[in-house]
């Protein structure tokens, strides 16, 4: 018995229910592309998440490495004038790697009575030091020198300092004081100092200049198919893609100039991102049903709607694909605060572009329309990059870039006013020697 | 087409696959749109919504843990609901208004249309209507409704009286036994 009284009472006669009237405005005909619409929409939230997982993902890694690596970064790389060098450690090896000119005076820079205070009590030993007065450069004495050599300190020898019994043996020869009495003041190298040294002017003079940068990011078209835009019925999707660029750079000496003319590849892809969808009604008489296919992905469909009897009205859906290999040639100039960099860069590429696109009716999977063009070109660019601080492999950077191109594709676009543009957004990472 | 290949095919996005199940189950979906009193204006929208959700959720859909006309109707239901509550048609406040319940006299039913049925059903007011059709048609319980519904279980007996009360009076109103049955 069927009750309202009980749950599921009326299950049977109104639960599989089905409606018997259904209006016109519900046909598949007329639903049927909204409701494929709607899938592609949510498809291509949902990709555009999984875009910046990777990034997000990067990201974060970042943040980790510089929470555990960031306070042992003694990376030195290309001092900025004007900035401090003194954690710099190309400054930390020239000091320790003092010429062979002076090698007493190494050791015995280590000695100093300023650093020293028990050494000055008593005191026997011949510093190259400004300080001490009672030394002639010019004129060794010999009872100086037997004294120094007949009297080592205790307190020398008790400090462990490992230079001593050498300095002894060298002290043992006249010839060899007098070398020692001879030395300038300026050759003693303090590690404390943040002065540029001539020897530490000389290394970074002949560190390499050359700079090496690969990234990863998304690019936008700003302008898309205008052409098509103006089609009747059309929808066109945002062109967007990912791009990935490797460059080389060379320092001008005339710093912070910087060169990007060295090996280097950028390569645009554009997969489905670039995909126009526009219905185009074509008229196959004593046809039935016609299938097409997706050649990107495979997806397959079919066309319903009799418009008049005997011919066939279908929607192609086109698909293009932008892909654009290019050399930029840049110059960069670079402004440093804190280790941090912001550098901006202008200039040309000179690309190679191919455009695959066109309709695809398949019936028996045959192919109706579609071509591939290539075509050489150029475009300007403008680019603004903000680098991290250095760390122990190079540094990361994040750039923003814009660019127009001179030559559009073939067949793209009517009229030679149209200039695609695109922006860009690219995270990387920078290795200097 | 069985029903496994028509998953499969509308899974990869077959349009031909995706029209046949539109059409299969479109009769069904919309007696469910309309036992849930949506307006015939607003019925596009809401089938459309519909069936992108099961279109999505076919990714998703296990034939082991049940059949796909039973995931559909629930689908359909919750998606009703969903836009009945965005419209603001179910307002929590009309929901809990207490009823009473006074009788409980059974009536047979199985001599009634079902069109007929769907037709009082529909006049009934828009909480009272929803739970007297997640309740006696679908099958779910109170528990179930007032998490739905986001009531409470008292509520939604309350809800369920209500709408007895008003069925129960319309169908005594046009008591004619020779056409209707037994009241």
């Amino acid at each position: 018995m069927e009750t309202f009284d009980q749950k599921g009472g009326l299950n049977d006669k109104l639960g599989r229910y089905k409606a018997t009237e259904i209006p016109a405005g519900l046909s598949w005909e007329q639903m049927g592309p909204n409701i494929r619409a709607g899938l592609e929409q949510k498809k291509r939230r949902r990709l555009l998440f999984w875009w910046w997982l990777p990034v997000g993902l990067l990201a974060m890694l970042t943040i980790g490495y510089f929470s555990l690596f960031g306070g042992t970064t003694e990376l030195g790389y290309f001092p900025v004038p004007g900035q401090s060098v003194g954690g710099n450690s190309a400054i930390a090896e020239t000091a320790a790697e003092v010429p062979e000119e002076m090698p007493v005076a190494k050791d015995m820079g280590t000695l100093s009575p300023m650093n020293n205070p028990k050494v000055k009590a008593d005191t026997n030993i011949p510093v190259a030091s400004p300080g001490r007065t009672e030394i002639k450069a010019t004129e060794p004495s010999k009872s100086q020198a037997a004294s120094t050599t007949s009297g080592p300190s205790n307190e020398i020898k008790d400090s462990g300092v490992a230079s001593t019994e050498k300095i002894r043996n060298n002290l043992s020869e006249p010839e060899l004081l007098s070398q020692i009495e001879v030395l300038p003041p300026q050759a003693v190298i303090s590690l404390d100092s943040t002065t540029p040294y001539p020897e530490v002017r000389k290394i970074q003079a002949a560190r390499h200049p050359w700079i090496v940068e690969a990234g990863m990011g998304v690019t936008f078209n700003l302008n898309p198919d205008i052409y098509s835009a103006k089609l009747p019925n059309t929808t066109i999707d945002p062109l967007s893609g990912l791009a990935a660029s490797l460059r080389i750079g060379y320092a001008l000496p005339q710093r912070p100039y910087i060169l990007w003319a060295g090996i280097e590849m950028e390569e645009l892809v554009q997969r489905e991102r670039l995909q126009e969808a526009f219905p185009i009604q074509l008229y196959q008489p004593n046809t039935v049903d016609t299938i097409f296919r997706n050649t990107i992905t495979g997806e397959e469909f079919t066309s319903t709607t009799d418009s008049i009897p005997g011919i066939r009205r279908v929607n192609i859906q086109q698909h293009s694909t932008f892909r654009s290999w290019s050399i930029p040639v840049l110059l960069g100039r670079t402004w440093s605060a804190a280790g941090w960099q912001l550098e901006g860069k202008a200039g040309v590429d000179f690309n190679l572009s191919s455009w695959h696109s066109g309709g695809y009716l398949v019936e028996g999977y045959e192919l109706v329309d579609a071509n591939t063009q290539y075509q050489t070109g150029w475009a300007v660019r403008l680019e603004g990059q903000l680098l991290l601080p250095p760390v122990r492999f190079g540094r990361l950077f994040v750039r923003c870039g814009y660019r127009r191109s001179m030559t559009q594709p073939g067949g793209l676009v009517q009229g030679s006013l149209f200039r695609p543009e695109a922006i860009g957004l690219t995270m990387g990472w920078r290795v200097e020697w | 087409m069985n029903t496994d290949s028509l998953i499969k095919k509308c899974r990869k996005g077959n349009a031909r696959a995706q029209q046949q199940l539109y059409e299969q189950y479109l009769p069904y979906v919309l007696s469910i749109v309309r036992r849930f009193g949506v307006r015939q204006a607003e019925e596009s929208d809401l089938i459309q919504d519909v069936f992108i959700a099961v279109f999505q959720g076919l990714e998703r859909f296990d034939p082991k843990k049940g059949d796909l006309h039973h995931w559909i109707r629930g689908l359909a239901i919750h998606k009703t609901i969903a836009f009945q509550r965005k419209q603001q048609r179910l307002r929590a406040e009309e929901l809990i208004i207490s009823e009473r319940t006074d009788r409980t006299t059974t009536i047979d039913l199985s001599h009634f249309d079902a069109e007929y049925l769907l037709e009082l059903i529909a006049q009934l007011p828009a909480g009272a209507r929803t739970v007297f059709n997640l309740y006696v048609v679908d099958g779910y319980s109170h528990e179930e409704i007032g998490k739905m519904l986001d009531i409470s279980p008292v509520g939604s007996r309350s809800q369920l009286s209500r709408a007895k009360k008003l069925l129960r009076e319309a169908l005594e109103a046009q008591k004619t036994t020779d056409h209707y049955g037994n009241i």
